[in-house]
């Protein structure tokens, strides 16, 4: 790879014993820790954070179709604005509407789950002084509450105030917060008290319960919400949160599947390979030809479930499951599914194969109870394992594109349109700024979910170890 | 372990790798802004040396001439034209569009000498790769088969050639046999010619004779009635298979063509005083149409019309309406040209269909919008001078079929032109749009009159005299409305106007809600883009100014 | 009754639970194949027949037919059918293999050394970068630009570099890697194709590979991370007490070793790039053309051509059978054991 430049380099420190070859490999091994990585990090520099700055400054501009070429021109933060806060924002957060009490016990339940988290936090970082840590969430709620209040009233337009509320502007304000006080301790760390320097972590946290807070609550509003006169949901989740639906309804079942399919296949079963073989299929299709495969398959009239729809459902003729909001989101996470289940599945199937035998005899033979077995023998060998495949389909899960755009167009209405898509259609009408800006608030959204799952996941697998 | 850093030199050989690559790339950012300057001032020298300019002109149309004259003394036996010359030709992906210009390539190739090389893509993909193609000076392809309402963005800019010239040179073509709608506004923009037609397509309502006269009902002439038939015939069986059938079929999913369907049915109440009136916007200030009881009503229709339909109606397009239409589990469809020929499909159409299908010209209303005062008012002389039995009806011709165009810095555009014309000339064209696979629609008067070609397609008598007589009477109206052909003309329509026409299907908007909705995100997008501009784009369209 | 309840030996469960395992895989064994079957049977019917309901089985319910095969490979084959299946081909292992020779080796040495980039330098690197897109915008000439960025770049390294005391470390590198795959493929597509068009390699497959390659590094560096770092290091220490070069030691110790695990990753790999769709999209038109491409495109005005999609629906399948074949007998050979374990 680097041939070329050592044979130049090495020009004059030459011992007469050495040939060529020997002094490249002699070369490459001194600088073998460089060697060994730098190719991987100049494609993805080159491959993947030009490409990223250059779609950070598209993000930032209006890009028109003009005489000999596109006319690009600098924007500001309009595109963002104007999905968050303007014309697209019921596109990408969604209309708010009146939750039901299963909303509102749901809500409860986040809100509990919440308060138990930081309070666990608090009390594990204990390197910091109380008034420190007073001082700083003080701070913290300070400059989060006036952003927000600033934000609240900036979009207060005619006494009406914005659609989401003082909490949503309160989890921007929150962000902002998080900023300042981030960018103040890089600055003036070295002058701060060792009681304080635990602050940035704990700010991270807290930052991250806003917003997890802020999530709840548009769910609440937008998924479970009391129907209209005409029947139909007055709340209508937009694009973030049908991304949010997908991934975590679609990365929960194909990890439950999978694991539920990788231990039963563990033992020693007549047809084990044949099964083996059959569960990897559905991973080894094209993505759009699953989409057209389930396509044909669910079709009500002409396709082969007609019978098993009208006989055990008892929905007629005249039932279309992608005609309902409801059910054409569950027919796309559940395509999904049948894809990425054989993903999770193989690889654990991996672990539990290589899950060390004496352990297993041992507990075996102690008379181990069959959970027993799975929580104190295999759950711990192979969490490590799941949290990294559980990370990696999280990545792949929030750039679904392929399957509501053939499955459903992104239909009824928005209700099946993930962020990928939203980005996708922008681009097609050579909106190139809003699509930009939509894949950039998708990486925030997919780092945000991302970090958090790695920060907290990590220490709980080795906790259960 | 041996714990070692990244050395700086190893920083720095990627950072100026890095930087290299970048460099590499901005000459062509730099390059388009020049080129954007040298344009202008070309514009300014041209129009300064006008008298100039003409002779030239004339000299280039008389190497033209005998280009085109070359041409048919190939097709009579003699040299090659184009002996090697690769012709590289973007369309969407089928049998249809794509399908015929790869039958026709081999007889082209055989008599000029020139190789044809087709590439197609899906149609959702189409639009960008044909713009950022265009745009590119060292484009990869010389012809684009498209959509002719994309003219305005890429002939605005200059992607395209202008192929009047070639034209006015070229006898054999017949350009006059086309009909006037697309001689004079499918394939011009701003007055200039860019495109070719291949296909002439306008919306008519389809009707399956033996169902209506089963039922004592006569085909459709108001979208009320259309609605009416729907729901009396709705669940009978059409094909003789025992399941019950549908009433109307009509694609309504998002990404489809439901943008075109609900201006099909909307066509009838918004526009009443010709052509020129347009059926989008206000030719005074740009204020949207949308917004007014007349497409209020229109969209109540269309949602009427769901239950009526097949089960997914709300999530299938117009391919899968054909599909169920040659079934024979249809009563009524709104489609373009292309189901007279699929109707006569011997394998894939069933016989009801093949001997029932009738063709009736897009129903309208008997209430038409008054702009001044804002509401529907009866139809009479003065509101409707064109109704026909007190009806009012506006032949709506959406999309305006497949046409042809020339990339403005392609360097083999005469034998580009040379194959298009072959496409498009009389002796091709006659026969290809008798064919259902094609997906070419008549768009010539020859095409209308020659009955026989239809009779020798398989068509009986009587249904040619039904389906052409109908086709011929939309596309003579005085009253034809013009799809929208305005600079991001997509983002209105297939944009704006598909998504939220869709989350009024889907219950998330009333049909007034929706109407409020589209108008308001058109202006924002009209004032975003420029209010003048569009307005004089849009008058341009209609031949106002 | 009890020996109906009785565990067989250590692997092998009670005939019960053995009657509800056979039940829950014959079930998911019906969910995975009946797509398939139904894709199959539809390339085998007529246009009329899958329009005008479910028919089920051949010869009962429909009469085969070859229609769409023939049209496909037959009549279309040379012409639209198969440049798009080598291209898919040549793509996708070529992609998979240089992926995984630079991924494996990088993900090695994210285990056994340790890297400290300083936050600093990579803020001023990154900096720089921007302002020299920025100048270069601004109509200033590149080399001057590249030039001057290199010196300032090399004075402030050497001056305020040594006071940067904030650095990264392996795990912040390996997170990065991995979130250079969050970012959509819509956003990167517009750059990446312009990009390959000033280098004059737009429409090729090389241009193609190039991307699989950078897209697909961060799956291969995170698999085989695991994987290493499960390998005894007393191995490579006793190598190099032997006097064996770091290269050597990764050469001919480590890497056939990890066998088992770079042929499953090749695998992940290569089925990730048969079937990817919108990359593809973008940098490709005719020359370089792929199969998933072809499949959308069987949806037509007329309608999704059901028939002909399922043909290169089965043809894309058939190769990733055999994949399939191949990874599992790597996994029941329980030699995947340490590409899993962290």
């Amino acid at each position: 790879m680097a041939s070329g430049e050592t044979g130049i380099n090495l020009v004059g420190e030459v011992q007469p014993a050495e040939t060529f070859g020997d002094r490249v490999v002699h070369w490459l091994d001194k600088h073998a820790s460089s060697v060994f990585v730098l190719p991987a990090m100049i494609i993805v520099l080159v491959m993947s954070i030009f490409p990223l700055i250059v779609s950070l400054y598209l993000s930032l501009t209006r890009v028109k179709i003009a005489a000999g070429g596109f006319d690009i021109t600098f924007v500001g933060l309009v595109n963002f604005n104007k999905l968050i806060f303007g014309r697209e924002q019921r596109h990408t957060i969604g209309k708010i509407g009146e939750p039901t009490t299963f909303g509102w016990v749901m809500f409860a339940l986040v809100v509990l789950f919440l308060a138990w988290g930081v309070t666990r936090l608090i009390r594990k970082r204990t390197n910091m002084s109380f008034g420190a840590g007073l001082g700083a969430t003080g701070l913290f709620i300070i400059i989060g509450l006036g952003v927000g209040y600033f934000l609240f009233n900036f979009y207060t337009i005619e006494g009406e105030p914005p659609e989401m509320g003082f909490l949503g502007m309160l989890a921007w304000g929150s962000f902002c917060a998080f900023v300042v006080m981030r960018v103040l301790v890089l600055i003036f760390n070295r002058f701060l008290p060792p009681t304080v320097k635990g602050v940035g972590p704990i700010l991270g946290r807290l930052v991250a319960v806003t917003i997890a807070l802020y999530f709840a609550w548009i769910t609440v509003h937008t998924f479970t919400t009391l129907p209209n006169a005409e029947g139909n949901p007055t709340g209508i989740p937009g694009t973030i949160f049908i991304t949010l639906y997908f991934v975590i309804f679609g990365v929960a079942l194909q990890y439950l599947i999978g694991l539920g399919l990788a231990l039963l296949l563990t033992g020693d079963l007549f047809g084990k390979r044949f099964f083996r073989i059959t569960f990897l299929l559905p991973m080894m299709i094209t993505p759009v030809g699953v989409a057209y495969m389930f396509r044909m398959v669910t079709n009500t009239s002409i396709g082969p479930l007609t019978p098993i729809f009208r006989n055990v459902f008892g929905v007629g003729g005249d039932y279309s499951w992608a005609a309902q909001a409801g059910s054409a989101r569950v027919g796309v996470m559940l395509a999904d599914v049948w894809q990425w289940t054989p993903f999770i599945f193989i690889v654990l199937i991996a672990a539990l194969e290589g899950m060390a035998q004496d352990q297993r005899e041992a507990a075996l033979v102690d008379g181990a109870t069959s959970w027993q077995f799975f929580r104190y023998i295999t759950l711990p060998q192979i969490l490590p394992v799941s949290t990294t495949i559980i990370l990696i389909r999280l990545i792949e899960a929030f750039k679904i594109i392929d399957l509501p755009f053939v499955m459903t167009r992104g239909g009824p209405g928005t209700a099946t349109e993930p962020m990928t898509l939203h980005a996708y259609q922008a681009f097609k009408a050579s909106d190139f700024g809003g699509s930009a800006a939509v894949a950039y608030l998708l990486l925030f959204l997919a780092t945000y979910v991302g970090l958090n799952f790695i920060n907290n996941t990590r220490p709980l697998a080795e906790e259960l170890s | 372990m041996n714990i070692k850093r990244i050395k700086f030199g190893m920083l720095i050989l990627a950072m100026a790798l890095v930087t290299a690559v970048l460099s590499a790339c901005e000459p062509q950012v730099v390059e388009v802004e020049k080129e954007v300057e040298i344009e202008v001032t070309r514009i300014v020298t041209e129009t300064e040396t006008v008298v100039e300019e003409v002779e030239v002109v004339k000299e280039v149309e008389v190497e033209k001439v005998v280009e085109v004259e070359k041409i048919v003394e190939v097709e009579a036996g003699g040299e090659m034209a184009f002996d090697g010359v690769e012709i590289d030709i973007l369309t969407i992906a089928g049998d249809a569009i794509s399908g015929p210009l790869r039958q026709r390539a081999p007889d082209f190739e055989a008599a000029t000498g020139a190789k044809i090389n087709i590439v197609d893509l899906p149609f959702a993909d189409l639009y960008n790769k044909i713009l950022l193609d265009a745009a590119d000076p060292n484009g990869e392809f010389d012809g684009y088969v498209f959509a002719v309402t994309w003219t305005p963005d890429f002939a605005a800019p200059g992607f395209l050639e202008d192929l009047g010239p070639y034209v006015e040179a070229d006898e054999d073509l017949q350009w006059d046999d086309i009909t006037p709608f697309f001689r004079e506004f499918s394939s011009k923009f701003e007055g200039t010619l860019y495109t070719i037609p291949l296909d002439g397509d306008f919306h008519q309502v389809y009707y399956r004779m033996d169902v209506l006269e089963a039922a004592g009902l006569e085909a459709p002439q108001t979208w009320e009635e259309y609605l009416a038939i729907a729901e009396a015939v709705h669940g009978q069986d059409m094909n003789g298979d025992g399941e019950a059938d549908y009433g109307s079929c009509i694609g309504q999913t998002r990404n489809g063509q439901a943008y075109w369907f609900v201006h099909s049915i909307a066509s009838g109440y918004l526009q009443s005083q010709g052509t020129g009136q347009g059926g989008f916007f206000d030719t005074d200030d740009m204020t949207p149409l949308v917004d007014s009881p007349g497409f209020v009503k229109a969209l109540e229709i269309y949602k009427s019309l769901t239950p009526f339909g097949p089960p997914d109606q709300t999530n299938i397009d117009v391919g899968a309406t054909r599909g169920l239409w040659q079934a024979g589990r249809c009563a009524l469809t709104l489609d373009w040209g292309d189901i007279g020929p699929l109707s006569i499909d011997t394998v894939n159409a069933v016989p009801e269909v093949q001997a029932n299908t009738g063709t009736v010209v897009l129903p309208g209303s008997r209430e038409v919008m008054d702009w001044d005062s804002g509401e529907l008012v009866a139809c009479d002389a003065d509101t409707c001078p064109y109704a026909i039995d007190g009806v009012n009806h506006a032949p709506f011709g959406a999309f305006g079929g497949w046409s042809a165009a020339i990339r403005g810095s392609s360097d083999v555009k005469d034998a580009t032109y040379a194959f298009f014309a072959y496409m498009n000339a009389p002796e091709q064209s006659n026969v290809d749009v008798t064919i259902g696979s094609t997906g070419f629609n008549p768009y010539r008067q020859s095409q209308f009159l020659n009955r026989q070609l239809w009779v020798e397609a398989g068509m009986s008598p009587a249904m040619a005299t039904n389906y052409l007589g109908a086709l011929e009477a939309g596309l003579n109206s005085p009253n034809f409305m013009l799809d929208l052909r305005i600079p991001n003309g997509q983002q209105y329509q297939q944009v704006i106007l598909d998504t939220v026409v869709s989350q009024y299907l889907a219950g998330e908007f009333t049909a007034e809600e929706a109407a409020a909705e589209i108008a308001s995100q058109w202006d924002e997008l009209t004032d975003e883009l420029g209010r003048d501009e569009q307005l004089a784009a849009y008058r341009k369209t209609l031949g106002l100014d | 009754m009890n020996w109906l309840f009785q565990r067989r030996g250590l692997y092998t469960p009670s005939p019960f639970a053995q009657i509800f395992i056979y039940i829950i895989l014959i079930f998911w064994t019906a969910v995975v194949l009946f797509p398939i079957y139904w894709v199959f049977t539809t390339s085998i019917k007529l246009p009329i027949d899958v329009n005008s309901g479910p028919k089920y089985v051949p010869w009962v319910d429909f009469q085969p037919n070859m229609h769409a095969w023939q049209k496909i490979i037959i009549d279309e084959g040379a012409s639209t059918t198969f440049a798009p299946f080598l291209n898919t081909v040549i793509i996708g292992v070529l992609s998979a293999v240089i992926a995984l020779a630079i991924g494996a080796a990088a993900s090695y040495a994210l285990v056994r050394f340790n890297y400290k980039p300083k936050l600093g330098l990579i803020g001023i690197f990154v900096g720089l970068m921007i302002l020299s897109i920025v100048a270069v915008n601004l109509g200033a000439p590149i080399g001057i630009v590249i030039a001057s960025a290199i010196v300032i770049f090399l004075l402030l390294v050497q001056t305020v570099g040594k006071r940067f005391k904030a650095h990264l470390g392996n795990e912040d590198i390996a997170f990065w890697l991995i979130s250079q795959r969050m970012l959509p493929p819509v956003a990167i597509v517009v750059p990446i194709f312009i990009f390959f068009k000033t280098i004059n390699l737009d429409d090729t497959r090389t241009a193609l590979i190039i991307t699989y390659v950078a897209a697909n590094l961060p799956i291969v560096v995170w698999l085989m991370r695991d994987y290493f770092a499960n390998i005894p290091i007393v191995l490579e220490e006793s190598a190099q007490i032997d006097g064996a070069s770091r290269l050597r030691t990764f050469w001919s110790i480590v890497l056939p070793i990890a066998i088992p695990g770079l042929v499953a990753t090749f695998l992940f790999v290569l089925v990730f790039t048969w079937n990817e769709y919108l990359l593809a999209l973008f940098l490709s038109t005719s020359r370089s053309q792929t199969l998933p491409i072809l499949v959308v495109a069987q949806n037509t005005t007329r309608g999704p051509q059901w028939w002909n999609m399922s043909v290169l629906i089965m043809l894309m399948i058939v190769p990733v059978i055999g994949m399939a074949i191949g990874l599992e007998r790597f996994i029941s050979r329980g030699l995947l054991v340490g590409a899993v374990k962290s």
